[in-house]
């Protein structure tokens, strides 16, 4: 029996057209089920469906109308804010340490040469007469 | 660390929307998002090198959802009445035609079972891959993908006109 092309349906899994509505599919598979959607009108429909639910959804959550935060909450987020707060502090304090630690050290190796010849000028020289 | 404290305030809200849409009422939302702040001044330091804290907070919000489930299925739910009341004030829109039609979303959202609508919010509201999904909730991707599907055929027949019997509001079963 001769089969056109046109005619053979294409068998797409339910999971692969969820994951063509959301956007997680490859481009070969992406194309696969563009194919199977032109050569099916209902996968078309049930496509379409799913995508404006998804867009309903979204439209929904944005339009609630939110509520002004209760004082718990707020009080909450300041604390949570107070915990991230010291650690940015203590990084700043850290880098400053670091930065006085290094300036001193390159300072001492400068002058270091010099220190060293004035220490020797002033050590007392002992002379034992036999 | 700056960069931490701006992403949580900004995730505060689009929990508290999440929450609303999973926990159908503000107030039950509220504690939802109250608790899960709490949890995470409980456990800071873990969280502090959480490489994606959206998707941990999700993770947290699940778990309280699910017992607070397991606690109103013991106990009974109780419905404020300002629920009722405040129910059609949920969207804000322009347009008669669009607000009709996502209310009758809403309504359709809420007449899924929860583990159904959770999935389906977490996909096409908060933008999760199914994996991802599939690590908030401690299911296999499998188990995801089929409730999303279902969840989405049934919201389908829900707004077409078509609906199915109503669904037992505490069923967290598949």
């Amino acid at each position: 029996m001769n089969l056109r092309r046109d005619n053979i349906e294409i068998l797409v899994p339910d999971t692969l057209l969820h994951r063509y509505v959301d956007v997680l599919l490859s481009r070969q598979q992406r194309r696969t089920v563009e194919t199977a959607i032109a050569r099916n009108p209902e996968l078309a429909r049930s496509i379409d469906a799913w995508r404006a639910q998804n867009l309903g959804i979204q439209r929904l959550a944005a339009t609630q109308s939110l509520p002004p935060m209760p004082q718990d909450m707020r009080n909450a987020t300041r604390r949570l804010s107070g915990r991230i707060r010291p650690r940015a502090g203590f990084r700043a304090v850290y880098a400053a340490v670091c930065l006085v630690l290094v300036t001193a050290c390159t300072l001492v190796w400068l002058i270091g040469p010099q220190t060293e010849v004035t220490a020797k000028q002033k050590i007392p020289i002992i002379i034992i007469n036999q | 660390m700056a960069h931490h404290q701006m992403e949580l305030e900004r995730e505060i809200d689009g929990l508290r929307r999440y929450a609303r849409l999973l926990a159908k009422n503000w107030n039950d939302a509220d504690d939802l998002v109250q608790e899960c702040m709490l949890r995470a001044l409980e456990k800071w330091p873990r969280i502090a090198g959480v490489e994606d804290l959206r998707r941990y907070l999700f993770s947290m919000m699940h778990n309280l959802f699910i017992d607070g489930v397991r606690k109103t299925s013991r106990r009974g739910k109780v419905v404020p009445i300002e629920t009722a009341m405040m129910a059609p004030a949920l969207i804000q829109g322009s347009n008669q035609d669009h607000r009709l039609e996502l209310q009758d979303l809403s309504d359709g959202l809420n007449n899924l079972p929860d583990a159904q609508r959770e999935v389906v919010l977490l996909v096409g509201m908060a933008g999760f891959t199914y994996e991802e999904a599939a690590k908030i909730t401690n299911c296999p991707v499998g188990t995801v993908m089929s409730r999303l599907s279902r969840g989405r055929k049934a919201l389908r027949d829900y707004v077409s006109g078509n609906t199915l019997d109503p669904v037992p509001m505490q069923q967290m079963a598949r």
